[in-house]
């Protein structure tokens, strides 16, 4: 099967795709980089040093200062810098306010850095550097790395860790660097074979970077004042470095030792190289400089500050992602305090450590924590990449949405920025429908775009109906109008009443005003039966449930105003201290309500099958109508959730009846996820299971490597439809898009899905165990773009349609084809074509 | 892999809904009080360093629901659980009646080596409330936890900081404890320096 022509026809066609999809990605980062702003400032500024992939897989060599962090606590990042000497990074606010932190940013693509300079930490200059030189001649100021917390004394004796080293580490991994053997810690950025032997570094490199840069026993023993021996040599232009670059370079002596010949050398190079690197980046990024070759010498840097960013429009756009990027980590890292993550209490978390750099430096204090950490780390981690991958998002949708604007197509109809990279990442993995590619499916099934639109106006509202207030259009155009948009706040009152029940689709508005004033008083009879009833009041279950209702209502949604004050005493003995307001004591009682009217429940049948899950009612059987048996009631009330669910619809019709009501409607909808058996709640996590497997089979496999097969870091997900994950007005707009029923009563899960889907890079990437899982999903909450979502699960719902469509097809044509067509291999029979399982079938069918 | 280099002590928090568990765990983690907590849903965990001795361990505390319903849920947390603190609310009798079914769930589910000897420590929270409101004496709930093999017992207010601090320390000794314990072999290749600066050495 692997050797399959048409696997291989397939994998061709994904990593096009790949190309194509990919999103820009963080490889590394290492805070505390100074750059120096003036000789006599003494360090400079700190900042923080990245390599970054782009979409297009071109790599970045990045520097921000950490002062152009908008919110960047600084104090935070003081900590792990200080540690080796309690030297504390400085602050010089005169210097701060003289120019913009931005002016400073760097932001290269490798294909314009000709070579690097690199100076490793000595005894007299504890830091080490390392300046870039660009093809156009130019250098970069120097960037120092202050990281002497990982420095010095480990115990074990292994090599410590130097920033400088572990950035060439990561660029010799995304580009080809040589050092040069004729110049000792001149290393050449994607030398053209030319460079390499002017370098003599054609052949098998003498200096490759992952060799000179540990300490070498010999040479240590040999000269103790060198941390890294090998590199002691420098560059004899970097006298002139020095000059413009300010103190803590290398002293004088130690520059004599290299050639003279180096810079003429070099200098012919650079001319003779420019030209093909032309090409191959975008002209526009070419150095201006670059061509006309001027005689200055690469190692020549211009008085740097505030040095030019070398604007073009890639660069541009680049900065402006990475300014986000950092923005929003900064948000996360306010965030993550906040909430009580103690994630970034830790110092080095602070410093989102890659993962195998934690091997190297952990001989230092400050490294022992990490590893006691090191789960944090890897999860927070997780959610800076995420960030860099959401920012990468939005912009393709960005120029998508340009783009189709410019062609003249449906505007608002994007496609799914990453659905097919992401749907047709199966070249190991195969799920139960791994044999799919036999149908093509990936070719067919990629090009699928949502309908998202505007939200349905108090004028498209009005103009459904006719004088007797008679809706003039069919119910299903009304769900399709509000899946595809939601609806305006204004009308959610009115419109929610026919969603959750309230309100028969047909009725007229004079019908509807006699509903209403019925609804009232069965609401009230509901009440006094408790209410008035001392007996019941006095019953221990009561008792139970109304301090059970009592405590969860004073803990739900208090934040939002039309719950937050506390202008009531509480009438509650059990909140001492602890005030209520009219809305929340009507919350109580809407419960306490609920109590009696789920005891009036017909019962459900306990024996649910497992093959035919969280369905049964809504399929042919309707449960309400069959005489209900004799089993308990599986509700049995209260249950922990509910007041969740109840605040935003009580919210939206803003009275105890209606609120009462549109309650009943919506627990109609949910309440097989509070039923004592967790059946409900059971079979809708294997559905999403095998959604995920029938979807996305590596992901399926990843969180099977996780032991996180029970997906029960969704349960909070689906059990209060998402309500912890997204912010109050969200709320309300998910809600009423999940209530339309339009594409599946279980469009829930597809939600689901697009959330996962989103995140599964960073998940396969960096989340390694289920508790990992756990924590990132959790710390999703209130960061998940809604629309976005709706989109993707939209999409990700036609893909299954459409899956389920060459299957059938596929059958058909077997069947009938059986005779005539040449069968190719004896699995092209129809009992080797993948059925869909049932359970994703139902997804597709249950709709109203 | 990279776990086996370092203390991790898992430490599960059970106790009937609204007692305080999600309270104490915030107020230990991140010295905290707010009304504004939700009732938990699901899981979720928090981390902290702590020094015991001379070392440094990570613990891991597993806030889970409250309410029976979701007990079927909790058990796929309490997997090798180092520690598992048993919390009830002092004026509320019922959160202290069910602890029994609590503790005996937990060594169900769990299922630990020695169950004679797997770690608990029982917190009576709330006692910040006025003295007229309390339904369990703290002499019954001793008299409860010597009867259960002298299970540590602490009075906290996770609203007033109140032992909260000293409960944890108890919490984190014996799961460190069980932790070795389970671990015989268990060797653990950091060892801290002599002159590490004790970052939690505050001037308290
Ligand atoms: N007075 C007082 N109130 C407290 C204390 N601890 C918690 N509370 C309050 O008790 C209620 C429940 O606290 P939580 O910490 O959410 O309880 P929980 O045990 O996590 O509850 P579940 O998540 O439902 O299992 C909240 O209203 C808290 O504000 C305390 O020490 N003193
Ligand atoms: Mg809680």
């Amino acid at each position: 099967m692997e050797n399959d022509p048409l696997v291989a026809q397939m994998e061709d066609f994904e990593l096009e795709q790949s190309a194509l999809f990919a999103q820009p990605k963080l490889l590394f980062t290492r805070p505390k980089v100074y750059v120096k702003t003036s000789a006599d400032n003494k360090d400079g500024m700190p900042g923080f040093i990245s390599v970054i992939e782009t979409i297009n897989y071109e790599h970045i060599l990045s520097w921000t200062p950490e002062a152009s962090i908008p919110g960047l606590d600084e104090d935070a990042y003081v900590d792990i810098s200080s540690q080796g000497d309690g030297e504390a990074p400085p602050r010089s606010p005169n210097t701060r306010r003289s120019f913009h932190p931005s002016d400073y940013e760097v932001n290269i693509p490798l294909q314009q850095i000709y070579s690097l300079l690199v100076y490793p930490p000595r005894m007299k200059d504890r830091h080490g550097s390392i300046i870039v030189n660009l093809m156009g001649g130019e250098s970069l100021p120097a960037f120092y790395f202050h990281d002497d917390a990982n420095k010095g004394k480990g115990p074990s004796g292994g090599p410590p860790s130097w920033g400088g080293q572990e950035l060439l580490q990561h660029l010799e991994q995304v580009s080809d660097i040589v050092g040069s053997a004729i110049e000792p810690g001149v290393y050449l950025v994607n030398a053209t074979q030319a460079d390499k032997v002017n370098h003599g570094s054609a052949s098998p490199p003498q200096a490759s970077i992952s060799h000179p840069l540990m300490p070498d026993a010999k040479d240590a023993t040999h000269d103790n004042e060198s941390l890294y021996p090998k590199l002691d040599v420098v560059d004899p232009l970097r006298s002139e470095t020095n000059i413009s670059m300010g103190a803590s370079s290398p002293k004088a002596e130690d520059t004599g030792v290299a050639t003279a010949t180096g810079p003429i050398t070099i200098e012919g190079m650079r001319r003779r190289r420019s030209p093909s690197r032309t090409n191959q980046e975008s002209s526009t990024t070419a150095s201006p400089s670059a061509g006309s070759g001027p005689p200055g010498p690469f190692a020549r840097p211009r008085t740097p500050l505030p040095f030019e960013n070398h604007i073009d429009p890639i660069i541009t756009t680049v900065k402006e992602m990475r300014w986000t990027v950092l923005e929003r980590f900064s948000q996360v890292a306010r965030f993550s305090r906040e909430t009580a993550t103690n994630i970034l209490d830790h110092p080095i978390t602070k410093q989102i450590l890659p993962p195998h750099v934690q091997q190297r430096i952990q001989e230092s204090e400050a490294a022992k924590r990490v590893m006691d950490d090191y789960d944090s780390a890897r999860v927070y981690l997780a959610k800076w990449a995420a960030a860099v991958a959401d920012q990468g998002d939005r912009e393709r949708r960005e120029l998508q949405a340009m783009d189709r604007l410019h062609s003249g197509s449906f505007p608002g109809r994007h496609s799914h920025a990453s659905d097919k990279r992401r749907i047709n990442d199966h070249e190991d993995e195969e799920g139960p429908l791994g044999s799919f590619n036999v149908l093509d499916l990936e070719t067919e099934c990629a090009m699928i775009h949502h309908t998202r639109t505007e939200p349905l106006s108090p004028m498209d509202w009005f103009a459904f109906f006719d004088e007797q207030g008679r809706l003039t259009v069919t119910e299903a155009k009304v769900r399709e109008a509000v899946f595809r948009g939601g609806i305006d706040h204004d009308i959610r009152i009115e419109v929610w009443k026919f969603f959750l029940g309230v309100y028969p689709w047909n009725s007229t508005e004079a019908e509807r005003i006699v509903i209403r004033a019925t609804k009232i008083e069965e609401y009230f009879a509901l009440k006094r039966e408790w209410f008035d009833s001392a007996a019941v009041q006095e019953t221990e279950a009561f008792q139970e449930q109304k301090l059970r209702i009592e405590k969860d209502v004073h803990r739900t949604d208090r934040t939002i105003s039309f719950f937050a004050s506390e202008t009531l005493p509480n009438p509650s003995g059990d909140f001492t201290g602890v005030g209520s307001n009219e809305n929340l004591e009507l919350l109580k009682d809407i419960l306490l309500t609920y109590n009696v009217w789920a005891a009036k429940e017909p019962t459900v049948s306990t024996t649910i099958k497992p093959a035919t899950p969280e369905d049964s009612s809504n399929s042919t059987s309707s449960s309400l109508s069959s005489a209900p048996s004799k089993e308990t009631n599986l509700l049995e009330g209260y249950v922990q959730g509910m007041s969740d669910l109840l605040a935003p619809v009580f919210a939206v019709m803003g009275d105890e009846v209606m609120g009462f009501w549109a309650f009943v409607g919506l627990m109609e909808k949910t309440k097989k996820n509070f039923y004592r058996d967790q059946v409900g709640m059971q079979s809708q996590l294997e559905t999403l299971g095998k959604l995920i497997q029938t979807l996305d089979p590596k992901l399926y496999k990843h969180l099977e490597k996780c032991e996180a097969l029970n997906l029960f870091f969704c349960f909070r997900w689906l059990l209060i439809w998402f309500k912890r994950e997204f912010e109050w007005v969200d709320i309300m707009r998910l809600w009423e898009v999940l209530f339309s029923d339009h594409l599946s009563t279980q469009f829930h899960l597809f939600v689901a899905m697009a959330i996962l889907d989103k995140h599964r890079d960073v998940m396969m990437d960096h989340l390694q165990e289920f508790d990992e899982i756990l924590k990132y999903v959790n710390d999703l909450s209130m960061t998940i773009d809604l629309e976005e979502t709706l989109q993707d699960a939209e999409i990700l719902y036609r893909r299954l349609e459409c899956l389920a469509n060459k299957v059938d097809a596929k059958r058909l044509e077997l069947e009938q084809g059986s005779t005539s067509s040449s069968g190719s291999a004896p699995e092209s029979s129809v009992a080797a074509v993948p059925e869909l399982p049932p359970a994703l079938r139902r997804l597709l069918t249950q709709k109203k | 892999m990279a776990s086996q280099r370092k203390v991790l002590l898992k430490v599960i928090i059970l106790g009937e809904s609204g007692v305080g568990k999600t309270s104490l765990m915030n107020q230990y983690v991140n010295k905290k009080f707010s009304n504004q907590y939700k009732a938990t849903i699901g899981a979720d965990f928090l981390t902290k360093e702590v020094p015991i001795d001379d070392r440094l361990v990570t613990m891991q505390i597993w806030d889970t629901a409250g309410q029976e319903r979701f007990q079927s849920l909790g058990v796929a947390f309490y997997r090798g659980a180092d520690c598992c603190v048993l919390v009830f609310d002092v004026n509320n009798a019922k959160s202290f009646e069910t602890l029994e079914s609590w503790r005996d769930e937990f060594l169900i589910q769990a299922s630990p080596n020695n169950p004679e000897n797997f770690p608990f420590v029982v917190i009576g929270n709330k006692i910040d409330m006025d003295e007229s409101k309390r339904m369990v004496s703290q002499k019954r709930a001793m008299a409860w936890c010597q009867s259960k093999g002298n299970i540590p017992y602490f009075e906290t207010s996770a609203k007033e900081a109140i032992n909260v601090e000293q409960a944890f320390q108890t919490i984190a000794k014996n799961a460190l404890q069980h932790e070795v314990n389970v671990k015989i072999d268990f060797h653990d290749p950091i060892k801290i320096d002599s002159d590490t600066p004790d970052n939690n050495g505050c001037a308290c």
